[in-house]
């Protein structure tokens, strides 16, 4: 059982998206001694050397052959095993797509795909290796589940929480090294569940990935310049979606504004419009992400700003939205 | 323990039955049809390994000792639920739901593991990889079984094949065998038209695999090239089995229009015709 406290939680910060998977593997390959990991040659890229050295009889890599992993890992998770396959989000969501589907998903293979650097985060190295339709992708496919951690100690959490999950999971990686913890204390992670950060009466931001610490800091600006309450909620897992919160949310205040790392075509968008569109009245739905556009580069950082999802834009989405 | 020669003369008379049972179950499928020249092709080369090497029990599908088929040319589906029906795992009166509505028996198989049906396949190209996973496992419990996996030649078109075929070669999987079924048709044509794989052999061989040719309708020579135990350590086997895809069956015979079809009694009773005098010639 990981020990959370405030040295484990900048640690896993600081180590970022990927250290933090890491280190998550890590603890839940003590738990499950039948826990093995694919990557196809990102050992160091995605963060499993550690296990690879712990574990060299549970470790393969396979080399550059997404496909190949996803399907033998179908074959050994058949075995009765756990198995962690990495790669960056990019190729495991569409180079590997139809092995997902067919050896993973319809076989209900227990194996948990692992995609690195999904998003824009990759900034300036381009689109060949962005993921903005992941998401889609992955919640399009029957019985799997789909996972976007926040912060490091939320990725921690969810590959244990995975692990312990008999089924297939996806879970995307997005953010950089130093990430902000959204959260600075311990508090329970259940997939399928989402967490309210911060209650409010105004409007309510729906976030998934490392945008829901920006989705906080938007809310502080909106309360400090504009006197509003604006609720944030961290929804880590877009698929089973926290249908219950999305609409104990979407009927008390009149906006939900969704921030997502992806095409806001397929998305954690698209998932709470289906949910409050099933809703005999509720608030209405702003979707902030990539506006399914192949755009120009840009470094981290300026691509948030550009799909409006740093927390300025996220606070200007919300004026916006409610008339302001 | 049977002799050669008994396994042998097994090995054929289940051909035999499976072509017979193809009709039968072709027939009864309507309009649906089944993929006959590519379970006719095929025949022999799995009734080898059900009859002749395969180390399974139906009483104990999920025992973890069991050597693992995989059929990756997942379209042969009938020729694989009449044997698995043959041998024991699948019962008999299922047969008679094939592409039926809630079949457990759909065109390309579904996984069903206490009736033998250990993936779903059919999606070409993934069979190979589901087998590498399989013996790797193995290699790396110590388990002693074997998998074997049934590819088609068209299917080796398919980049996948042979990412799997590296892989295999790299974590040393002597314990995996893949059985190309070289009937020289695809879809689309005879594949040295469609996308010419040349030298079958030659190809696996250059991925380090120990590669054999031999005449897959021949049951003696398949047992013997699955048999064979005598490949050197590390290396993965590919045993290029040559044949004709409708074999069996004259207006069957390397004719593409059966790879997928409906058929009417009449063509049923004129191919069991060829196929009972064939058989009645080899008895004799």
């Amino acid at each position: 059982m990981m020990l959370v406290n405030t040295e484990l939680i900048q640690k896993l910060s600081s180590l970022g998206p990927r250290g933090a998977f890491g280190y998550g593997l890590m603890e839940a390959a003590r738990a499950d001694d039948s826990l093995m990991v694919l990557t196809a040659d990102l050992s160091s890229t995605s963060r499993v050397r550690q296990f690879e050295e712990a574990y060299p009889e549970r470790f393969a890599n396979v080399g550059i052959s997404e496909q190949n992993m996803v399907t033998m890992a179908a074959g050994i998770a058949l075995e009765g095993r756990t198995v962690f396959c990495t790669s960056f989000a990019a190729f495991i969501s569409m180079r590997a797509c139809e092995q997902v589907r067919t050896d993973v998903a319809y076989m209900k293979a227990n194996v948990k795909l692992v995609g690195a650097d999904a998003g824009v985060t990759i900034g300036t190295q381009g689109y060949t290796h962005y993921a903005i339709e992941d998401l889609a992708i992955m919640r399009a496919m029957p019985d799997m589940t789909v996972i976007a951690p926040a912060d490091g100690l939320e990725t921690a959490k969810a590959v244990q929480a995975a692990a312990q999950y008999k089924g297939p999971v996806y879970i995307r990686l997005t953010g950089k090294g130093g990430f902000p913890p959204v959260y600075k204390e311990d508090y329970d992670f259940t997939i399928g569940k989402g967490v309210l950060l911060r209650d409010g009466a105004d409007a309510a931001i729906l976030a998934a990935g490392a945008v829901v610490a920006n989705a906080l800091e938007a809310a502080e600006l909106l309360r400090q310049e504009h006197g509003l309450q604006v609720a944030v909620a961290d929804l880590h897992t877009v698929k089973p979606l926290d249908g219950a919160l999305v609409r104990a949310l979407a009927s008390r205040v009149p906006l939900l504004v969704t921030a997502e790392e992806h095409n806001i075509l397929g998305g954690l968008g698209a998932a709470v419009c289906e949910e409050a569109g099933a809703m005999d009245a509720g608030a209405r739905v702003v979707r902030c992400g990539v506006p399914d556009v192949f755009s120009k580069v840009a470094d981290y950082p300026d691509q948030l700003e550009r799909f409006g999802l740093s927390a300025r834009g996220l606070a200007d989405a919300v004026l916006q939205g409610l008339g302001k | 323990m049977r002799s050669r020669s008994e396994t042998i003369r097994l090995v054929e008379e289940q051909a035999y039955r499976l072509r017979r049972r193809v009709l039968e179950m072709g027939l009864e499928a309507g309009p649906h049809g089944a993929h006959f020249g590519s379970a006719y092709s095929m025949a022999e080369a799995i009734s080898a390994v059900f009859f002749g090497v395969l180390r399974s029990d139906p009483a104990h599908p999920d025992d973890p000792g069991r050597d693992r088929f995989i059929l990756s040319k997942g379209h042969g589906s009938v020729a694989y639920y009449i044997t698995l029906a043959e041998a024991g795992f699948l019962p008999e009166g299922l047969l008679h739901t094939f592409e039926t509505k809630d079949s457990l028996l759909p065109g390309h198989p579904c996984m069903h593991r206490d009736m033998g049906l250990e993936y779903s396949t059919g999606s070409l190209g993934h069979g190979l990889s589901l087998g590498v996973g399989v013996a790797l496992h193995a290699k790396r419990t110590g388990r002693d079984y074997q998998t074997y996996v049934l590819v088609g030649d068209g299917e080796c078109n398919e980049g996948s094949v042979w990412e799997a075929a590296m892989a295999a070669r790299q974590f040393g999987l002597d314990n995996l065998t893949v059985i190309v079924d070289r009937n020289r048709l695809q879809s689309d044509g005879l594949c040295r038209k469609v996308m010419d794989m040349d030298d079958m052999a030659a190809k696996w061989r250059a991925f380090g695999w120990e590669a054999t040719d031999v005449d897959g309708h021949d049951a003696g020579a398949l047992l013997d090239s699955l048999h064979e135990r005598s490949r050197p350590a590390g290396k993965p086997r590919a045993v290029i089995a040559h044949t004709v895809k409708g074999k069996g069956v004259s207006f069957f015979e390397n004719n593409n229009d059966w790879h997928h079809r409906s058929i009417t009694p009449e063509q049923v009773a004129a191919a069991m015709a060829e196929l009972e005098q064939a058989h009645g010639k080899e008895g004799a």
